[in-house]
């Protein structure tokens, strides 16, 4: 347990990023990086992975003549675009303040 | 992409929540004690927070932080838009809302803006604040406990520190009648965060979860609720059995859980 009680000094770097890696962690391999390339990766990279699994097609369905529709799948493709990017945007982000005090 | 991404910017910045964040504020009374003041200690804390991001170097480019709202939080309150002030005015009242209401003695916080509640709480030995590890506690620490005005007025600090390892590892499971969290700390790509937060509940405890409506976006889905980003998280409240759910669809979204069992 890491439960800590001086106020004023608790933070705890390390720790937070070891949580805010683990999760950048699962993003990573769940798009086809490895973990242990993250020295070399940049977050273009990442960006550019998400994109690349989660390609949003053009809206390829009609319904009537007034405005088009999307297949399930690619709500669900543009979503996870969506969840992705948010996440590792959010986790690269707090990733450089936790190191930047370690 | 790049449409939806202007899109929610616009609902973002646009959104009534603003407005109606202002009229919450002039309507409401909370105690002299809770009054919420953003003053110069805040400002202070608000400065020093987004001098402190770029002496981090932090990469900001349009493409590493796009248009989320909370990597451009601090940035957008420091230039106190009156809509951001009364926004989080209004976030920190509800906490105190549900505190008031249920009496709670034990929280688990995510910190957020500091402010003269939170403090009160902090100093009184009946009540026992754990604050979740992350980089806003680093900042409350830093720019904020060592201000000579919280020094000074608040002399008893004490709360515990608790990393999100351990949430996950169920360290003090049961135990907290008030939880505090954004919805920032519970998306995920699985719903491990919700169970185990909601798990910190003891029975008849609270959890209040600000920004669960995507600061207004998520209003704009209309039917197709099921493409926002959120909408996965926000179902996977629903799927565990002994919590009562309420999704208070006000401005910028408020999820409020209640353990039964």
């Amino acid at each position: 347990m890491a439960s800590r009680s001086t106020p004023g000094n608790s933070y705890s770097a390390s720790s937070d990023l070891s949580q805010i890696e683990y999760e950048l962690a699962k993003v990573l391999f769940s798009v086809g990086l490895d973990w242990a390339n993250i020295a070399s990766l940049s977050i273009d990279d990442i960006l550019d992975k998400i994109n690349e699994c989660n390609t949003i097609n053009p809206m390829n369905i009609t319904n009537g003549a007034a405005y088009a529709s999307t297949l399930a799948s690619e709500d669900y493709l543009k979503t996870q675009n969506t969840v992705l990017t948010i996440m590792v945007r959010r986790l690269w982000y707090w990733r450089q303040l936790a190191t930047g005090v370690l | 992409m790049v449409l939806a991404t202007i899109s929610y910017w616009g609902t973002v910045m646009t959104h009534a929540w603003m407005e109606t964040n202002l009229i919450s504020k002039s309507l409401s009374k909370l105690s002299s004690n809770h009054d919420q003041m953003w003053n110069s200690t805040v400002a202070d804390y608000v400065a020093a927070m987004t001098t402190h991001h770029t002496a981090m170097n932090v990469d900001r480019r349009a493409t590493v932080i796009g248009n989320d709202a909370e990597l451009h939080w601090w940035t957008m309150i420091e230039t106190s838009v009156p809509g951001w002030e009364a926004n989080v005015w209004s976030a920190e009242m509800r906490a105190i809302l549900f505190e008031e209401c249920i009496k709670a003695t034990n929280y688990l916080w995510v910190i957020g803006v500091p402010e003269s509640w939170m403090m009160e709480q902090m100093n009184d030995s009946s009540k026992n604040v754990t604050l979740v590890n992350d980089c806003n506690l680093y900042a409350f620490e830093k720019f904020y406990l060592t201000q000579t005005e919280v020094s000074t007025k608040y002399t008893d600090t004490e709360y515990s520190t608790l990393d999100v390892q351990d949430i996950l590892a169920g360290t003090n499971v049961g135990t907290y009648d008030y939880v505090h969290v954004r919805m920032k700390d519970l998306v995920s790509l699985n719903s491990n965060l919700v169970d185990a937060y909601m798990n910190m509940l003891s029975v008849g405890g609270v959890m209040h979860i600000e920004d669960t409506g995507a600061y207004g976006s998520f209003y704009s889905s209309h039917s197709a609720l099921h493409k926002h980003y959120m909408t996965k998280t926000n179902r996977s409240f629903l799927t565990k059995d002994g919590f009562m759910v309420f999704h208070l669809a006000t401005d910028d979204g408020t999820t409020i859980i209640k353990r039964t069992s």
